[in-house]
């Protein structure tokens, strides 16, 4: 890569960066000594670090210094102070307005920085250190710290050189990993990232071996099988998972660290380390149930293969060989206990036999699939292997053969008498070993708790069980006997067929759902730096974050949840000194929480703030002139909060207050997530905002109605009531038609007005009453029919040239259903 | 004139133990690589006659570096080095046509009877029928 292709690689990527170390410095202020924080920071400053070599040298220089501070207080050497903190803080922003220079073109110099370095060296390692030097990495700085006694090496058997080579190439593996997986988000699918953790600490294991840091080697080991599942798609890397899997690299840079100071790596306890790990990757089980503390019992178990037992292929191949003139042989091999791969090491044997002799049979059998890891990751015990027999034959005396087993183990081979064995009477055909069976688990592409799974296969058994009950049902209706029993037990497997098919939907709908952590987990930064930019103290609590929401609507919801987050900060919560004032707490509170109440998502994001000053809303409500705004109540008043245009804060800023949000928030919800906005406020106490939600965009509760000879659903969120609607009811002509419903007068429609055709009116009417927000709209029908859930799917714009519909379901008799999109109900002050 | 060997490692640490062994019982390293890219590279220019070679390495593993190497020299003697927890790597590198493994950590003889295992003349030419 050129310098300037790597610098504008560089830009590019060092976006985001300044606002994740704000982000981690939140968390870290909240919870001096946040690993996870901590690891980011660190990432972070490394990342920008690097930039040196682009000749970045100020950002790299300011980097520095904001880890050395960081180093320190992560070693406990110091405590991080608020002026410490303001410090950092000032760190990152500078650091973004360096990256913003170099993108301008006037260089990383542009900015001073010379305040905050200086500042933030006072509380560094070494405060005299010329600026300009080159960093060590948190971990060469233990290592190399010039205490280390060099007289007592831990391990006599390595030499100064090797002592000192392992020591490099540790510190860089141990810094690698950790970086690494600092970097790992939860969640990530992407097993690229994963290789490139893995091969880290596989080098790491095989050198710490060799230096003999056994812990250190089984603590990577663990770390490895972790990694090693999450790479074959057999767990996902939760925050849980990564926690632990950072606390390893910590210890594992304790270990390094120690080793630098030449103490042996059993200073370091790493039980902790391996008891989380082991939680992730279970040690290995043994897939044959055997007893305890037999050392053999898997080959035992399993049928000895001899050649009294051969199959008709194997006499046929022995057969032939006598033809030929060779003899038939037996070799076995034992090998070495010490042997670590005992399968790879029968197949190296074996694939040596098949290039030198005419292989007949082996056993245990060579079946490569049996070391690979399961889905679950388990690799499978290759115990049998350690004891092998291969038949085969040769011309001569079968040294041949002798020669390719070399370095297998104590091998022995003996001339079997062919005449004997082809003059009996085959056997029963080779029984394949079940050792040698992986377990057959399909893999696939998505990542689905299996739990989740477990439960659709149960409703699968049972749905197989129904089957066969049909079955036998029709056999014998067929047969005409007991057809007055064959209907009830019909109804019965109808009946149970709805509840299974019931199951699969909602077991299928749930592999959609993830937790609303995603969306949560900005939250803290963004209150952080609300409260900065306000001069407001918040506290943010959260509550719910696992609460698992369709991942459309995840996706829908993070701005509406932002705008409203925004909101209690900017419009709801005082000052401090007016809050210390009023009585109330200095720091306000702010607090999301979600739920699962019945089948809806419910959200509430609340306020310990001023509340909605109701007698201002009805002053500017009437100052907009909307109709009977003077003899509004409370929840009237405060549902005008939700129309575009309204708010009563007299300045916009740039938190809240531009008159938009609260409408977004209300339209996305209402019309797109097809869910519910509420809000509560008490005067002084605070706000609350309530989002319910469907639990997902797929399945949908709608109304059926008939009209125009066609079916249509309305979705129920959108449904107030139903209701008959007499003609001599109906005020207006033409299109604008009109229903006095609960003494208002609202809008008419019909389903042909809608469809653009002619309406016959009629003496009697059926009506959906719809509601969007406060507004209410009557919608003319021919027939209501029935309640039910529907599967929605998307329509293209081709079908919908009129946005009449906002989907489509297919009915059982494969005709279609269009589901009304009730966004035509004109919004109240619009 | 004694046997040439390439280490390929990405381990400086590992590479110095094994040229230690190596070099102790009268090979002669002729040359060592830090991936798999540049085993294949310094295969290419030294042809020595055995290779030890790791089976993880940055920009090209062990094992893709092995196929290469056949594929320049189908009788290039290949051991491959491993650490536990591989063996479905190991197995791949068989069906490739390594010549032996060796697991980490490894003892020297361990090492050295690959090497020799590996020089040992092809055992299927007297065998042929």
């Amino acid at each position: 890569m050129s310098t300037d292709a790597a610098r504008s690689d560089f830009l590019d990527r060092a976006e985001g960066w300044a606002e994740g170390m704000t982000s981690s410095l939140a968390l870290l202020e909240a919870e001096p000594g946040h690993a996870e924080a901590l690891r980011q920071l660190f990432q972070t400053t490394h990342n920008y670090k690097n930039s040196a070599d682009l000749g970045f040298g100020r950002i790299a220089e300011l980097a520095h210094r904001m880890e050395d501070v960081l180093t320190r207080a992560r070693d406990r050497a110091i405590t991080l102070t608020r002026p410490m903190l303001d410090a950092l803080y000032a760190g990152s922003d500078l650091l973004a307005e360096m990256v913003a220079a170099v993108g301008r073109g006037e260089g990383d110099a542009a900015v001073d920085a010379a305040g905050v370095i200086e500042e933030l060296a006072q509380w560094g390692p070494r405060p005299a250190a010329g600026a300009s030097e080159v960093t060590p990495s948190p971990t060469a700085g233990i290592a190399a710290s010039p205490d280390a006694p060099a007289d007592t090496p831990a391990e006599e058997s390595l030499d100064p050189r090797a002592r000192a080579a392992f020591l490099a190439d540790a510190e860089d593996l141990s810094q690698n990993l950790s970086d690494l997986l600092a970097a790992l988000e939860p969640g990530a699918l992407a097993a690229g990232a994963l290789n490139e953790i893995y091969r880290p600490a596989h080098s790491l294991k095989g050198a710490a071996g060799a230096a003999h840091c056994y812990r250190m080697q089984r603590l990577v080991h663990h770390m490895e099988s972790v990694l090693q599942r999450a790479r074959d798609g057999a767990l996902q890397i939760s925050g849980q998972v990564r926690d632990a899997l950072l606390e390893a690299a910590d210890r594992v840079a304790e270990m390094v660290a120690a080793f630098g100071r030449g103490e042996p790596d059993s200073s370091v306890d790493t039980a902790g380390a391996v008891a989380a790990l082991s939680a992730f990757a279970p040690p290995p089980p043994v897939r044959n149930a055997r007893p305890p503390g037999g050392e053999e019992p898997a080959a035992a178990l399993r049928a000895e293969l001899t050649e009294q037992a051969f199959g008709t292929f194997e006499r046929a191949q022995v057969r032939e060989a006598d033809a030929r003139g060779e003899s038939l042989f037996r070799l076995s091999c034992e090998m070495d206990p010490a042997e670590q791969m005992r399968f790879a090491r029968a197949f190296l044997l074996y694939s040596g036999l098949e290039d030198a002799v005419n292989v007949v049979a082996v056993d245990p059998p060579m079946d490569t699939s049996a070391v690979e890891p399961d889905a679950q990751g388990n690799v499978p015990d290759d115990r049998p292997y350690a004891h092998l027999t291969v038949w085969f034959t040769s011309p001569g005396d079968g040294s041949g053969a002798l020669a390719a087993a070399a370095g297998a183990g104590t091998v022995t081979v003996e001339r079997l008498e062919s005449v004997a064995l082809l003059a009996a009477a085959p056997a029963a055909a080779l029984q394949p070993a079940e050792s040698a069976r992986p377990a057959a688990v399909e893999r696939t592409t998505i990542r689905v708790d299996t739990r989740k799974l477990d439960m659709l296969w149960t409703l699968v058994a049972e749905l197989v069980q129904e089957k066969a009950r049909i079955g036998t049902l029709a056999d014998r209706m067929r047969r005409g006997d007991d057809a007055e029993g064959g209907r009830a037990g019909l109804a019965e497997v109808f009946d149970s067929l709805d509840k299974i098919s019931g199951g699969m939907q909602q077991a299928m709908m749930e592999t959609r759902m993830i937790p609303i952590r995603v969306i949560f987990e900005k939250f803290p930064r963004m209150v952080r730096d609300l409260s900065r930019k306000l001069h407001k103290a918040i506290d943010l609590e959260t509550a719910g974050e696992d609460t698992e929401i369709d991942r459309g609507i995840v996706e829908a919801l993070a701005d509406p949840l932002q705008h409203l987050l925004r909101n209690a900060a900017g419009h709801g919560i005082e000052f401090p000194e007016e809050r210390v004032r009023l009585g109330k707490r200095e720091r306000g509170r702010v607090r999301v929480a979600a739920s699962q109440q019945g089948g809806r998502i419910v959200i509430e994001v609340s306020d310990d703030g001023r509340g909605v000053d109701c007698a201002a809303v009805r002053a500017k409500a009437v100052a907009l002139a909307i109709p009977g705004a003077a003899d509004m109540d409370e929840r009237q008043l405060l549902e005008l909060i939700f129309l575009p245009g309204f708010t009563t804060k007299r300045e916009a800023d740039d938190i809240a207050g531009r008159g938009v949000g609260m409408d977004v928030v209300a339209s996305r919800v209402r019309t797109d997530l097809k869910g519910e906005v509420l809000l509560k406020s008490r005067a002084g106490a605070g706000t609350q905002v309530t989002l319910l939600l469907p639990l997902t965009l797929t399945i949908m509760r709608v109304l059926l109605v008939r009209g125009e000879s066609h079916v249509f659903a309305v979705p129920l969120s959108g449904v107030e009531t139903t209701t008959r609607v007499l003609n001599t009811e109906i005020r207006g002509a033409g299109e604008r038609l009109a229903f006095v419903w609960q003494d208002a007068e609202i809008p008419l429609f019909t389903l042909g007005g809608l469809l653009g055709r002619p309406w016959r009116r009629a003496e009697e009417l059926s009506a959906v009453v719809l509601r969007r927000g406060r507004s209410r709209a009557c919608l003319v029908v021919d027939e209501l029919l029935e309640e039910r859930e529907i599967v929605i799917r998307p329509l293209d714009d081709l079908a919908n040239h009129r946005r009449l519909f906002s989907g489509v379901s297919v009915r059982e008799d494969g005709t279609l259903v269009f589901i009304l999109d009730t966004s035509f109900v004109p919004e109240e002050g619009s | 004139m004694s046997t040439t060997i390439l280490i390929a490692d990405d381990l400086s640490f590992m590479r110095m133990i094994e040229k230690e062994i190596l070099v102790e019982r009268g090979y002669r390293v002729v040359g060592e690589a830090v991936d798999g890219l540049d085993a294949v590279e310094k295969y290419r220019r030294l042809r020595p006659d055995v290779v030890v070679m790791d089976i993880t390495m940055p920009n090209m593993n062990g094992l893709e570096a092995m196929r290469r190497i056949l594929r320049i020299d189908p009788g290039a003697r290949i051991i491959m080095c491993s650490a536990l927890g591989q063996q479905h790597l190991i197995v791949d590198a068989i069906k490739s046509g390594v010549k032996d493994f060796i697991v980490k950590p490894f003892k020297p003889d361990r090492m050295l009877a690959a090497i020799h295992k590996a020089l040992a003349p092809p055992p299927g030419g007297a065998a042929g029928a």
